[in-house]
């Protein structure tokens, strides 16, 4: 209950944020604008752009926690953070579910626009059955966004280790193009990754709008969404003993 | 000349200095660049070119704006912060030295990750074959041409600040968009768009433009890109000069 009332909370504040999700609008825009080009060069049908205003829809909507984490941190902000009833790690955690949903919602309506306009087809059949599967690998983003944040408890510096796995998303996830496009080995490998169905997992129901692929991406997602919480867990376990050690 | 070298140094020692965090940054970096390329070559793999633009294209151009935007990065890194510090008032420490105010705030810091950036840029020009006697002074000149573009795009955005308050998430944006429209093939933009490319937006320049220098040498082409420059640094030294007149301070020394 009480990490519903803090997403609630930040879900207010986002809603106040404009400027903010005006801006990561702005670049999703441009970003169709260039991969409806590339693709048009190529002469592929509009279903390849609205694969990408999919994929880029969730990613740009996504919470810099790693950011925020690290910022309490490296000022110390974290030493009383973690002595409040809550845990620390949950309710970070919760406030960027509230703010990112909010924005989801926002960037959501001019990504779907600008598709239809660039594209001038509707959205394909795929990307209704695509929405709940794009909630659910939103949800492991902001999963993500909080690991990759309390490695500043080791290293400090979170940003090289966010690059890497920003441009695994691109490789392995299929967030610029899908996966399709890549030599067969390499789509064999993505799939043994979480990256695949983190984007392409879904996202491809714009281009083949198969129920089964839906549920097994869903099941996929499930199992490597438990699987980010137990480690999430842990790692936060194990930062605190960490923060211990430095305090002391 | 010789105040700037030694403030580029200091910078450079300061960055340095965290040994660690040095290295991660300019490792992750170049390992970034290099993520991104294969993600390229493995697209040409399956479309051999888009409109004529082939791997080769993407290599080159890959290499000119890392180089460009590293040099950038680490030369005058200080620039992210000067849409802040106009805004709070913060250019007092800068107004009371008898030197440029706008050098010492873009000088005033390094960012490590350039230095992954311009290795990986490097890396490519050789791999391209265009570190050879003939195309390397092109190389140098567009890469030094880039670097001016970048900061005085991104003086010119922070420079708003001014004006309209603090543009710091405006002006980094504005960088994104340049970075996002240098590293797509040209070939895929037409009309209105390309013209943006050239005038609105500098990636024609900063991109474009220099490929098609080291593939077909011209001397128009490389006045264009140099001329570019000087142009892109003028009009930012103007517009910053021109706010500079409605700073108010913040009273730090009072």
């Amino acid at each position: 209950m009480k990490h519903l009332a803090i997403a609630a909370l930040a879900a207010r504040h986002a809603l106040h944020a404009r400027g903010e999700a005006v801006a990561r609008a702005v670049f999703y825009l441009a970003i169709l604008v260039v991969l409806s080009s590339l693709w048009r060069a190529l002469g592929a049908d509009g279903s390849y752009v609205w694969y990408v205003a999919l994929t880029e829809w969730v990613v740009l909507a996504m919470p810099l926690l790693s950011v925020e984490i690290e910022e309490d941190v490296r000022r110390g902000d974290i030493a009383y953070r973690i002595a409040r009833p809550v845990s620390y790690l949950w309710t970070k955690v919760a406030e960027g579910l509230g703010n990112g949903l909010v924005r989801l919602a926002m960037i959501g309506g001019c990504g779907g626009v600008a598709a239809w306009l660039l594209t001038g087809t509707p959205p394909p059949r795929g990307v209704l059955l695509s929405l709940p599967l794009a909630t659910l690998s939103f949800f492991l983003l902001v999963l993500w966004q909080a690991a990759l944040g309390l490695t500043a408890f080791w290293i400090g510096d979170t940003q090289p280790l966010f690059w890497v796995w920003q441009k695994l998303l691109f490789l392995l996830g299929g967030l610029l193009f899908p996966l399709d496009v890549y030599p067969e080995w390499l789509q064999r490998a993505a799939y043994f990754t979480p990256f695949a169905p983190l984007l392409h997992g879904w996202a491809r129901l714009a281009l083949d709008p198969d129920p089964a692929l839906s549920a097994e991406t869903g099941l996929l997602l499930a199992g490597w969404g438990v699987a980010l919480v137990v480690f999430l867990a842990w790692l936060y376990r194990r930062a605190l003993v960490v923060l211990d050690v430095n305090g002391g | 000349m010789r105040y700037l070298g030694a403030l580029l140094l200091t910078n450079l020692k300061a960055s340095v200095a965290l040994r660690g965090a040095f290295w991660a940054r300019a490792v992750f970096m170049a390992l970034n660049n290099g993520i991104m390329l294969v993600l390229w070559m493995l697209f040409f793999l399956r479309y051999r070119d888009v409109n004529g633009w082939r791997a080769a294209d993407t290599v080159a151009i890959y290499a000119v704006t890392a180089t460009a935007y590293g040099l950038a990065v680490i030369l005058g890194h200080g620039v992210t912060d000067l849409a802040r510090r106009i805004h709070e008032g913060g250019l007092d420490a800068f107004l009371t030295q008898p030197k440029d105010v706008l050098l010492q705030c873009v000088a005033s810091k390094s960012e490590a990750s350039g230095w992954g950036d311009l290795l990986s840029g490097v890396v490519l020009f050789a791999v391209a074959g265009h570190l050879a006697p003939a195309t390397l002074p092109v190389c140098i000149v567009t890469a030094v041409s880039g670097a001016a573009i970048f900061l005085s795009w991104n003086v010119m955005f922070h420079s708003l600040a001014f004006w309209l308050g603090d543009t710091t998430t405006v002006s980094r944006q504005a960088i994104h968009f340049v970075l996002l429209f240098s590293l797509y093939p040209s070939t895929i933009f037409g009309g209105w768009l390309k013209l943006l490319l050239f005038t609105a937006l500098p990636a024609g320049f900063i991109g474009y433009l220099p490929v098609d220098l080291l593939h077909r040498f011209s001397w128009g082409s490389l006045l264009a890109v140099a001329a570019a420059a000087v142009g892109y640094v003028a009009l930012a030294a103007l517009v910053f000069r021109l706010g500079l007149r409605r700073y108010q301070s913040g009273s730090r020394f009072a």
